[in-house]
Formats: structure tokens, C-alpha cells, sequence
């Protein structure tokens, strides 16, 4: 297919040209981040403490402590990356990123590694303790920064994020035209287990001595994260991953987590070109790609052969299946790609969502919303989330984008109402 | 205590190999074809060799003319590449149902279902059947491969409970296709499995050829003699229960963080009962066996599924197997080079949701023995090197600076006597292929064409156990049958395997 | 059927006039004067003895001389083991006998369990005759588990030596079994019990097994580097040529000993790696006879070859059999996994997982790795298609093992790591900070 270049993408472009024109040639990009308490709310009400990184690189950085961290998103020609880190934890903190070169400095007590790197000391109270970490030799791919400082205890906490790292052609995972893509998403898999958290969060280690309880030992993850999120938050609409029709996704699938997951996107193989930031020279085609803990897949979503007009909703799922409670799915590792033309396509341009003709946004479709829809109809009010015809060749409702209604439309979700497929 | 339980329990469940009352009942894939089906998903029950009963969520072929109970797994669907297939889902379960076609190019509505029975919730990632009602789907089978379908509702719970089961896409056909036999290998025999009949002629001079004319792929890299299906499973009985007995599981909910498999299933069955006959009596729910049968020198294709939620690794003792497809795709660098990104393994690991196709052979090559033990003629396939290979094996000395020899024979060493030993049911007694040969009393008795048995199982040996009591589980027992000797007429052994 | 006959009155004739068939078995052995036998063939040449020839080499300053025939004798039994955080645990395994004369065997192998097994790897082509010896569990005397050696993934296996006991048999307490291998194909494998297996392997029968390439031998023999190595995973080379008949020597090639993968899983240190983990609670239950747990079976102790970390990197663990069990105190668990190259070197790893129960995501946290084989095969595919890759973990089932290469060029110097990145792995019980980890110290 025809390859376009995105305006986002000739700026990159630009920069390359600017950048390497250069007399240094090496470049390094510099993040400065915090390692900070924080708690997140699942979706059950449930608040759980975790630990996290904060971009606080100056100029760029939001400061917000985030599980996962900040995306580390490197230029492409870059070939080293320094991360200052700050750590007001009450433990020793470290970074490594596997598969990137960073001189090994353990800090090891009694004979027992503490850090796998120099590690940001234990922070007083109300105190800050610093470290700088210095990558070399980058290499693009898609990697995972964690904690390297008692890794059973700190990573499940939430300190961990991605990195990417670009080669120096626009739009492709690697140094290989086979990497091609024109679209790209993040999706960082993880779990938390609440009792792992509140106890280690006040407690500094894994460890119950007391109760002889190692909860590392006996994790037992209740949330499953899709970049930060579990279902059903990872339906919002920011939540939401997007594949256009007609185009190649790049999916950059990262095992941040302790256990194994197998991510599945309903009825849609993906091509599998890396692996751990390496470009395979035989990608693989599969329905159910393996993630282990810590691993990283780049996955092209190939939709290249799916008409510009037709409209889909795929779900991303672990096959594994797992999820909190036998009666509901809050907890479950599922994430939604939406998948219908967005801007370059436009004037091509569809609005599906399976949520569309919930015109009283309560959750549910019913003659409620008929009602409402016949009554903006016969007003002439435009409103995208009525504007449900025509139906895509999946089954999805698909307005013209524009939102005004029409009388197919309010008998779409009178359908929709009675329960009718 | 290792062998007893098991062997009691393949009494139990008629697996006496010396019986074979149906032929068609070991040695092949059961299925059902056509292009249009209708299935309901029910409640059923099945049983587990420890005398076990556990509630089940499956499907029930039930178009006219079907098999009409509801089984574990669902019905193996064989079709054809090519092939636009429908089926009518009738839901007779009390929440909504649906069927996903992972690898099938889909011709009805793929639409997520939202906000049915739980606001805001998903319901299934696909059209659903909702309770007492039906739902049709379509869809055109593109690719021939190993597949499978599934329920796409409230998965942790409908996967676990058993709606699940498998696909395979038949090629278009290839013609026969004329493989060489390496020229250390015997020749295959004439007459069998070609069609011709008759008497078996076995010559031993190279270079020699054999036609197949069954494939997984439409590659002749994919040939194969024979298939077996390996699909995995696991169940807590404790969620199981918990199904069947919990009256408010709202305020009661399971926790599935506590979720651990105690009962492993092959083709829906657990260990021993996996090797007993297909759709016997005493299985009604459980129809399908696995225990492959074949002969030295056979190409046998392994279609495996996982529909579990945990990984298993699959070890064939015997031989690596060369997998040749991974999720229904040909392991190939370019469409129509052929399997040439196969891999060899002696453990697979499944993974939850994927599929491998892999070809297992056995000649027993390079053993360093003769495995017929020094007969003059060639058996087909043999490995030519080691045949009339003896040995002087020797004894301990009966006085010092002396090592009394024996008289040459077939094995390298001299072995244990029966009595320093505990055989197994499928040991022969003799180490050689179609001998048999002195055992302790009460011991062997389930290997009655002398093959070489090997145990095909789940290398997580926890697996290899039915609710605590070892052993049983993700095992099943894979069985070379001898070819007979020149002259024989091979249908003495199609008694075994059509 | 007549043979079978004259075979199973030989074999009953032999049984009636040794009171117990107990000896070990190697053609090429000689009686040892002082009682026994001369110890088995020891690679570096120092040993004498009757093998008929010498795989490829002549002896020469700095060849080794490898035998066409090796043979060892494994006692199987139980034993104690000490994990990292101090736990004592009774276990069930393997040691090696081979030195010791027959009457004082059962004397010397009692109760001398090694966890893992000791590690058994010889050279492609050889004759390999393994002798075990049940020697029975001293601390279970209530038991009369028979015991066996499956060597696992060897390809072409027959049921007599393939110790799975439903399609072949196990031997009983005080007898001796002899199996015999041709070891035709180079690779990493795995050896464990195959009897009861679920319990017999929880209990630590497992070990460590590897066979190198007949390349190893054509390089060394004809001094020759093969991409600057004498020393490789897999025969990678084309046109590498078979032993003669006698195997006193190699054929000559057909062509050119080379070609662009030549050389390519070549090494300068190598180490064999066993993931496991055990159930301190069904090791305390086996030992005071209680009803063994298969259902609720969970993992407290993580290790690679039989250690939890920081044992994984220290010396030879001793248990403490004498306080807790009443026994003597012996070295049980004397395989480290730590690992020294220099900069620059290349490092072999070959990794197995014989947990009964638990996958391993093991990775290293410096740069990627290169996966070459897999199950004991190069991974090239059947047309010669180079499918090694890297990355840095590998996803290892119970059973399976992989074949890493670390080529260390241009890596700062100083100590990495590689562990379990299942998190949860990273435990000795109630001990954080341990488990399936080690070192690898580069200088």
C-alpha cells in the first residue's frame, strides 16, 4: 500500500535531518525522574498504594507519579540516554533496562545483590536522595525500564515503564523496511495484588515474619492492567486503543508484570517482528502470542487489506482468562481497539462505537434513549452518539461522523432496545 | 502402588487394548463434518478416573442426524478449506453464550455486545445467543490448518467450564506426492495404506519411495500418515462445585486469584482413561480418546491445542517432534517454500488459546542396536546400519583380575532379572521390537502386538494427577506397532489400526 | 523365540549362580586389583584401561584423548539437602559411584543424595554404558520405591533405556541396571527418575545432561579454528565429516569444512543451568511418612542447579544432616551456578527447567543474548534457514531447555545478572532476595 508520511512524522524526519547535521553526531536525551508514593483507585472503589516514577525532566515533564511511568520516547539517532532519578521512597531505588548497556555497579550487603546498579539510597523522611543512570550504545527497539533494586518487591509496587527507541527511518520499528507501520501503540501488561501493596508499601519488604508470610511468594494479582488501567476503565474512550482501517498498527505489546500473560485481539492475528528490542529476521504469525513477565513483542496489527469504510471494535484480551471475581468482570485484563478512519483518511470518516446510541449515557441502551434520539430527531439536533447508521460490515454502528440523525438511526437502536442482534 | 491403581482403572474403563472391539475407535481424529451445524450449549456432567463427577458447560451437535449430547470438549469440526460454514448456536444455559472462530475469515457480525443484563459491562466480545435463544454465525475457512472455537462470553467462567473445542481445515488436495526414504533406512512395504492390498513385499535395496497422499498444509512438507489430537484442558474442582452448588454467587463470589487446575484433560478426558475407547458407554459426555497408534517409519501428525488457562509443556518421549505450524499458519518463510522455519522439540509448550501442528516419526536410527533382534530380514523403515548388530557383553568377576564373557547377543547389556525389576502394564518383557518375553507375574499384559510404548504427556508432572492421587492426568501413552515380518499380511495388524 | 529362550535361561542360569545380578556393566572395564573396577574414563587422558580406541585424537601435547566408550554408575537414594535461608529438606536423588569399589558401594552411596544429579556429559560418538545401583532410603524404610534414569529428549529412544516405567521398568532396592546409549546426537538435555514421577522428581532426582559435538573433536584434532573457536554448542559447520566405522578417526569431508554459520555457537566458557523449586512443606510431610499433597502443592524454594541465591554464586553447600536427621554430613548440593568470562569471550549457557510445576521467564539484565538451540537442536531450520534470535529472556516450560550464547564484546566490565523475572521465583521461603538468580562476573 501506499506509505504517507503523518505530519507528526515529517517533523521527526526534520529533526533527523537537523540533528545529524550536527558536528557531535552522538546525542543523548535526558530524562529526570522522581520515584514517589502514589495510590490509584480501581475501578471496585478499592484504593491501593503503589510507587511510581514522575517525569520531572524540566521544560517537558508533568511531575504527575505515574503507573506505569512516563513512556521514555527516544529521538531517533539518539545512542545514549541518561536518567536522573530522584527517590523520596523509603527504600534504595535503582534503573536498568534490559537489553540496553548500563556499567554494572551492584550494591551488594552480605553478599547479597541489593541493587543490580548504584542505587539512589533509602530517602530520610520527608527527605530525597538522588542517582544518575547512563545508557549506552542504544539500539532501537521497545524496552522496559524498571526497578533494579529488590525487583520482587519494587517492580510489582509500579516502578516500571517503557522505552522506546527509534531507528532513523521514520514510521518502522527497526532498521528493516519490514518494520513499517503507520500508526503505533503502547500497551504496558501488568497486575496488581492489593494485599502485596499494603503491605509492602508499609513495610519496606515482602516479607511477614511474623504471620511467615512472603507475599511475593504468594502474589496473587486481583487487578490485570492494560496501561494502568483494568477493565471496565480501559473502555473510556482515552482508554481506548486505535488501529485505523486500511492501515498497519504497530502494536509495542510490554510484560511489565510478574506473570505471564498471552494478550489475544478477537479474530485478528498479529505478526510478531521483534522481540526484547531485537528486529526477527522470520516474523511469526499468531492468534496467541506468548508475553512472559518482563518480555517485550512488537506486533504489527496488518489491517492494510480492511476497506476504508468499514468500522470495527476489537477487544484485546489475556487468553489466560483470569480475572477478580467469578461474578463480574471489574479486575480483568481487556482493552478495546477502535478501529475506523481517522485523520489521514479523512474525508473518509466514520464514527463506530459499540456504546453508540446511549443517548442518556446510563450504560445501557433502551426505549429511554429512542425516545430521545426521535425527539433530536424531529428537532433537527445533531448528535454524534445518536448518529448510529449506516451499521459496518462487522456489525458495529458507524455514523457518518457528522452527527446529523436520521429516522434509520432511531430504528437502529429501538432494535438495539428490544434486544434484537 | 505406581502401576496398580492405573492398571485397575483401564479394567474399569475398558481400555483393553487385547479387545479393540471397534477398530475405528483408536488411530484416527473423530469429528463431524458438513457446512452446516447446529449446536446447543448445555449443562452436562463428566467423570474423572478417581470417581470423580463434575458439573460442565459444553456444546451438543445437535443437527439432525448429530451425536445430540452435550460432550467435553464440543464436537471437532472437520472441513474443508474453502468452505463457507454456518452454525446456529440455540443457548440453553441461563447466561449469554456466544462462538468465536479464531483464524476463520468471518462473514456474520464480529460487534462486541455491551450493555445486556450488566450496564456498562461487556457481555461477549461477539454476538451472543442469549438465554433460550439463538444466534448464527458464519464464516469461510480460508486456511487449512488446526483451530478452534470458543465461547467469546464472560470467558473466566465459560472457558473454565468447558464451551470450547476444536477445528480442523482440510487442504485442497495436493495429488500423491512421491517422497524419497534415505538410503539407511529399509523400504517401505508395498500395498498398505496405498490402496493396492494384498501381500506384503519388503525389499531392502535403496533408493525407494513412498507416496502420501494426506496433508495438513497444501505443502507436501505437511504429509502425514496418520493424525492424533492433543487438546488441553484443565478444571478446579473447587470452582466446579462452586457452579454447581453455590445458591447466591453474588455475595459469594469465587475467588479466581485461589483458582488452581486439579484435574488435567486431554481430548476431555484425564489419565487413564484417555487411552480407553472412544465413545465408550461409560463416558457419555467424554466421547473423544487419545492414544496414538502407529507403525515404525509412519509420519504422524500431532494437532495440538491448549484451552486451558495455563501453559503445559508437551514432552514426547520417543523422538523430538518437527513443528511445522504454529496457530494454524505453516512455519514458512514465503508462502509455498514449505515448512522451512520448522523446529524440532522434544517438550511444546502450549500456550492458552494457540495451536501447533507437529510430525512425529520413529525408526529407532542410530540406536546402536538391533531393535528386531538379529532376524535376518528387514522389517520396513528399519535403520540398516544396526542391523545383525551383537554384542559380548560380560558379568562381574568371580575372582579378581578375571571378566567372564557371554555368549554374543542383541542388546549391549545384559538385563536385570525379573525379579531385580518392576515392570510396567505396557512392557513386553523383551527389549525388542515385536518380541515378547518373560514377566513378573501380574505385571504387563497391556501390550499385545509387542510395540514400544512411550508416555506423551505434560512435563509439569504435578499434571500428572487426578485430584491428588497420582497417576492420571495430561498422560496418555503413545504406541509403536511392530510392522510384521515379510510374508505376513499387514490387515493382521489393521485389527489394531485401520 | 528360541534366542529368547536361550537368553532367558542364560539370564536365569546367571541368577541362580551370583546371589544378586548386582555389578556394573562396561566391556571395557578391567577388575581392579585392590577390588572393583578402574575408575571410569576421565577425558583428560590420565586413565587406563582396555576402550579399544580414542574418538579422533592421537594424544598429542594439549589434545585430550576421548574415548570411544565411557561409563559411570549413579547410586539412587535419598539424601538431605540445605536450602539458602537454612532449611534442611530430605530429598530423594542420584550420586556418583563409579570410584567406589563394589563392596564397600552400598557403604559409600547411602543417604548420599546430590541435588541436582551429578552432571552427566560426554562427547558425540561415544558408547555410553550407565549403570544405577538402587541403594534404597535410609530414612524411609518403610519404603520400596524402585528407581530409574530417563534420559530426556534423547531422540530415537527405545522403552528398555528409556526408564519410564508403564512402557519399560524400574529397578528394585539393591540391584543394578545397566543402560546403554549410543550418543549420536549433540545437545542439552535432562535426566531425572522417571518412577512415580510427580513425587520422585519433586523430591530432587534431576539432573543436569549434555553432549558436546563431534566438531569439538575435528577442531581440536585437526588444530583448527572455526570462527575463532575449537569449541561449539552444535556441529554448525557444512561438510563437518562422520567418524569412521572404528571411530579411531574421522572420515575425510566431502568439501570445504565451513560455510557462514561456521563456528557460529562457538564458546569460550560454558555452563549448564537447571531451574527447579521444591515444596519445603511435601519434603517435611515425605519424611515423616505423612500422606503426600499433590493438589495443594506450592513452591517456597527457587533454584538453578539445586541452589536458591546467594547459595548460587558461594562453594559447595553442606547439609546439616547430622543435627537434623542424625546422619552424616556430606557436600549435597556441589554445583554453583555463578559464571567468569573475560571481556570479550563468549559465554555458553545451557538451560533446562525440571520444576514439576512452574514455567520460568529467565532473563539476563545486560545486552541481548543469542538464542541458538532449542531441545537440543541448532536452530536452523530444515533447509539450513538460521533461525537463532536474540533477546533477553527465554519462556522455559518444565522439560524443555534452550542453548544461550552471551558474546560479551564491548561489555563494560563488572557483575549482571541473570535470574527469574517471574518475580515471585526471586525467594528462598521466607528469605527475599534469593531464589532463581545468579552472577555473571565479567572481567
Amino acid at each position: 500500500m501506499k506509505f504517507r508520511i503523518q505530519p507528526s512524522a515529517l517533523a521527526a524526519l526534520i529533526t533527523v535531518c537537523v540533528t545529524v547535521s550536527l558536528p557531535l553526531g552522538l546525542h543523548a536525551k535526558s530524562y529526570d525522574l522522581r520515584a514517589d508514593t502514589a495510590s490509584i483507585t480501581m475501578p471496585d472503589g478499592t484504593v491501593v498504594p503503589v510507587w511510581g516514577f514522575a517525569d520531572i525532566t524540566a521544560g517537558s515533564g508533568d511531575g504527575i507519579v505515574k503507573v506505569p511511568g512516563p513512556a521514555l520516547d527516544l529521538p531517533a539517532a539518539d545512542t545514549n540516554l541518561t536518567i536522573n532519578l530522584t527517590n523520596k521512597l523509603p527504600v534504595p531505588v535503582s534503573i536498568y533496562i534490559p537489553g540496553l548497556r548500563l556499567a554494572p555497579a551492584p550494591a551488594n550487603v552480605g553478599g547479597r545483590v541489593m541493587s543490580f546498579t548504584a542505587h539512589a539510597p533509602a530517602a530520610p523522611a520527608g527527605g530525597q536522595t538522588t542517582a544518575s543512570f547512563s545508557f549506552t550504545g542504544l539500539k532501537p527497539g521497545t524496552f522496559i525500564y524498571q526497578s533494579g533494586s529488590n525487583p520482587s518487591a519494587q517492580i510489582p509496587m509500579g516502578l516500571y515503564g517503557a522505552v522506546i527507541v527509534r531507528p532513523a527511518a521514520a514510521n518502522q520499528a527497526y532498521n528493516d523496511a519490514a518494520s513499517a507501520y503507520d500508526n503505533e501503540q503502547v500497551v504496558v501488561f501488568s497486575e496488581i495484588d492489593p494485599a502485596f501493596n499494603s503491605y509492602v508499601s508499609s513495610n519496606k519488604t515482602t516479607i511477614d515474619a511474623a504471620h511467615k508470610i512472603n507475599y511475593s511468594l504468594s502474589y496473587a494479582p486481583k487487578y490485570f492492567l492494560i496501561n494502568g488501567k483494568t477493565y471496565p476503565d480501559t473502555t473510556s474512550p482515552a482508554s481506548q486503543l486505535v488501529a485505523p482501517p486500511a492501515r498497519k498498527t504497530l502494536l509495542r505489546l510490554i510484560n511489565a508484570g510478574s506473570q505471564n500473560h498471552v494478550p489475544t485481539i478477537a479474530g485478528k492475528p498479529v505478526r510478531i517482528i521483534g522481540e526484547d528490542g531485537n528486529f526477527l529476521t522470520y516474523a511469526r504469525n499468531e492468534h496467541a502470542p506468548v508475553l512472559p513477565a518482563g518480555k517485550t513483542l512488537d506486533a504489527i496489527l496488518d489491517l492494510s487489506s480492511t476497506p476504508l469504510t468499514e468500522g470495527n471494535f476489537f477487544t484485546m484480551f489475556d487468553r489466560r482468562a483470569w480475572r477478580a471475581s467469578s461474578v463480574d468482570t471489574t479486575g480483568s485484563m481487556i482493552a478495546f481497539i477502535k478501529s475506523y478512519p481517522t485523520a489521514p483518511d479523512v474525508p473518509v470518516s466514520l464514527d463506530c462505537n459499540p456504546f453508540k446510541g446511549d443517548m442518556n449515557a446510563d450504560g445501557k441502551i433502551d426505549i429511554v434513549d429512542v425516545m430521545i434520539l426521535l425527539n433530536k430527531f424531529i428537532n433537527s439536533t445533531t448528535d454524534p452518539n445518536g448518529d448510529v447508521t449506516p451499521v459496518s460490515l462487522a456489525g458495529l454502528p458507524c455514523g457518518s461522523g457528522t452527527g446529523v440523525l436520521k429516522l434509520a438511526d432511531a430504528m437502529y437502536v429501538l432494535q438495539k432496545a428490544l434486544d434484537i442482534n | 502402588m505406581l502401576t496398580r491403581q492405573f492398571i485397575k482403572r483401564m479394567i474399569l474403563a475398558g481400555a483393553l487394548l487385547t479387545l479393540f472391539p471397534l477398530a475405528q475407535a483408536y488411530a484416527f481424529i473423530d469429528g463431524i463434518t458438513g457446512t452446516s451445524f447446529q449446536f446447543a450449549a448445555r449443562e452436562g456432567r463428566l467423570s474423572t478416573p478417581d470417581g470423580g463427577n463434575l458439573m460442565f458447560w459444553g456444546f451438543a451437535d445437535i443437527t439432525p442426524g448429530g451425536r445430540s449430547t452435550v460432550q467435553y470438549p464440543g464436537p471437532t469440526l472437520i472441513i474443508n478449506q474453502g468452505d463457507t460454514v454456518t452454525i446456529t448456536l440455540a443457548n440453553e444455559l441461563n447466561e449469554p453464550v456466544s462462538m468465536m472462530f479464531p483464524g476463520m475469515t468471518m462473514l456474520s457480525s464480529t460487534a462486541p455486545v455491551f450493555s445486556k443484563g450488566q450496564p456498562g459491562k461487556i457481555t461477549s466480545l461477539v454476538p451472543e445467543a442469549a438465554p433460550r435463544e439463538t444466534q448464527t454465525y458464519r464464516f469461510k475457512a480460508e486456511k487449512p490448518g488446526t483451530f478452534y472455537y470458543q465461547s467469546a462470553s464472560n470467558q473466566a467462567i465459560q472457558l473454565r467450564m468447558g464451551l470450547f473445542g476444536a477445528i480442523v481445515v482440510r487442504p485442497g488436495s495436493l495429488g500423491a506426492v512421491s517422497v524419497t526414504i534415505p538410503t539407511y533406512l529399509s523400504c517401505p512395504p508395498v500395498g498398505h495404506r496405498e490402496g493396492s492390498g494384498g501381500v506384503n513385499t519388503i525389499i531392502s535395496a535403496a533408493p525407494c519411495a513412498k507416496n502420501f497422499t494426506t496433508y495438513a498444509y497444501g505443502h507436501q512438507s505437511s504429509a502425514y500418515d496418520r493424525e492424533f489430537l492433543y487438546l488441553a484442558s484443565e478444571m478446579d474442582p473447587k470452582f466446579q462445585r462452586w457452579m454447581e452448588f453455590e445458591p447466591d454467587k453474588i455475595n459469594n463470589p469465587f475467588d479466581f486469584s485461589t483458582w488452581k487446575a486439579n484435574y488435567w484433560f486431554i481430548n476431555g478426558r484425564n489419565a487413564p482413561d484417555t487411552m480407553g475407547m472412544a465413545n465408550a458407554m461409560n463416558l457419555p459426555s467424554q466421547p473423544y480418546n487419545c492414544m496414538p497408534l502407529f507403525h515404525p517409519g509412519e509420519q504422524v501428525l500431532i494437532r495440538i491445542i491448549n484451552m486451558g488457562q495455563d501453559f503445559h509443556p508437551l514432552h514426547t518421549h520417543g523422538n523430538h517432534m518437527d513443528v511445522i505450524a504454529e496457530d494454524g499458519n505453516l512455519l514458512q518463510s514465503a508462502p509455498g517454500s514449505g515448512a522451512d522455519l520448522s523446529w524440532e522439540a522434544f517438550t511444546v509448550t502450549m500456550a492458552p488459546g494457540k495451536t501447533f501442528d507437529a510430525i512425529f516419526d520413529w525408526t529407532g536410527k542410530g540406536l546402536g542396536w538391533d531393535i528386531y533382534e538379529n532376524t535376518a530380514i528387514f522389517r520396513p523403515y528399519e535403520y540398516i546400519p544396526d542391523h545383525l548388530k551383537t554384542f559380548t557383553p560380560f558379568t562381574s568377576p568371580v575372582a579378581s583380575g578375571t571378566t567372564p564373557k557371554l555368549a554374543a547377543q542383541g542388546l549391549p547389556v545384559i538385563m536385570p532379572g525379573i525379579q531385580e525389576t518392576i515392570a510396567g502394564p505396557n512392557w513386553s518383557g523383551s527389549p525388542f521390537l515385536g518380541s515378547m518375553d518373560a514377566l513378573p507375574p501380574g505385571e504387563g499384559g497391556f501390550n499385545p502386538f509387542s510395540g514400544f510404548f512411550y508416555m506423551w504427556h505434560s512435563h509439569a508432572e504435578r499434571e500428572l494427577t487426578n485430584n491428588d492421587i497420582f497417576p492420571g492426568g495430561f498422560l496418555t501413552m503413545a504406541a509403536i506397532v511392530p510392522w510384521p515380518a515379510t510374508g505376513d499380511n499387514l490387515t493382521i495388524y489393521d485389527e489394531y489400526m485401520p | 523365540m528360541k534366542k529368547f529362550l536361550t537368553y532367558c535361561v542364560t539370564v536365569a542360569l546367571l541368577a541362580a549362580a551370583l546371589p544378586a545380578m548386582a555389578f556394573r556393566q562396561f566391556p571395557y572395564d578391567i577388575p581392579n586389583p585392590a577390588g572393583g573396577w578402574i575408575v571410569d574414563w576421565a577425558n583428560d587422558g590420565t586413565a587406563t584401561g582396555t576402550v579399544p580406541n580414542f574418538i579422533g585424537l592421537d594424544g598429542l601435547a594439549g589434545r585430550p584423548l576421548v574415548p570411544a566408550a565411557v561409563s559411570k554408575r549413579l547410586a539412587a537414594g535419598d539424601g538431605y539437602s540445605k536450602m539458602a535461608d537454612g532449611t534442611g529438606l530430605y530429598t530423594f536423588g542420584f550420586s556418583d559411584g563409579s570410584a567406589d569399589p563394589e563392596n564397600l558401594f552400598m557403604e559409600r552411596r547411602t543417604f548420599k543424595a546430590e541435588l541436582p544429579a551429578p552432571t552427566i556429559s560426554y562427547y558425540e560418538g561415544q558408547d555410553y554404558y550407565l549403570t544405577l545401583t538402587n541403594v534404597g532410603m535410609k530414612l524411609r524404610p518403610d519404603l520400596f520405591d524402585p528407581h530409574s534414569v530417563h534420559f530426556h529428549g534423547f531422540p530415537q529412544a527405545a522403552p528398555v533405556f528409556d526408564g519410564e516405567p508403564m512402557a519399560s521398568f524400574g529397578i528394585r532396592m539393591g540391584f543394578d541396571l545397566t543402560y546403554y546409549y549410543n550418543l549420536v546426537e549433540p545437545g542439552t538435555y535432562l535426566y531425572h527418575c522417571h518412577v512415580e514421577a510427580t513425587e520422585h522428581m519433586e523430591m530432587g532426582m534431576l539432573g543436569n545432561l549434555y553432549i558436546k559435538p563431534r566438531q569439538d573433536l575435528y577442531a581440536q584434532k585437526n588444530l583448527l579454528m572455526f570462527n575463532g573457536f575449537n569449541q561449539f554448542a552444535y556441529n554448525d559447520c557444512n561438510n563437518l565429516p562422520s567418524y569412521k566405522a572404528d571411530k579411531s578417526d574421522f572420515e575425510a569431508p566431502a568439501g570445504v569444512v565451513g560455510g557462514t554459520m561456521c563456528g557460529s555457537t562457538g564458546y569460550d566458557v560454558e555452563k549448564a543451568i537447571q531451574f527447579s523449586d521444591f515444596d519445603a512443606e511435601f519434603h517435611k510431610l515425605h519424611i515423616a511418612a505423612d500422606t503426600l499433597p499433590f493438589a495443594d502443592m506450592l513452591a517456597s524454594h527457587y533454584m538453578l542447579n539445586g541452589r536458591g541465591y546467594p547459595d548460587t554464586v558461594g562453594g559447595p553447600v553442606t547439609n546439616n544432616a547430622s543435627s537434623e536427621v542424625g546422619q552424616p554430613d556430606y557436600v549435597s548440593q556441589p554445583l554453583d551456578s555463578k559464571i567468569t568470562a573475560n571481556q570479550g569471550q563468549k559465554i555458553l549457557l545451557r538451560l533446562s527447567n525440571l520444576s514439576i510445576q512452574n514455567f520460568a521467564t529467565l532473563e539476563f539484565n545486560g545486552p541481548a543474548f543469542k538464542v541458538v538451540g532449542k531441545c537440543a537442536k541448532l536452530l536452523r531450520g530444515p533447509d539450513g534457514k538460521d533461525l537463532s534470535y536474540f533477546a533477553n529472556s527465554v519462556f522455559i516450560g518444565p522439560g524443555e531447555t534452550f542453548d544461550l550464547i552471551l558474546d560479551t564484546t564491548g561489555w563494560a566490565q563488572g557483575t549482571y545478572y541473570f535470574y527469574s523475572r517471574n518475580l515471585n521465583q526471586l525467594n528462598n521461603d521466607q528469605m527475599e532476595r534469593g531464589g532463581a538468580m545468579t552472577e555473571i562476573i565479567i572481567n
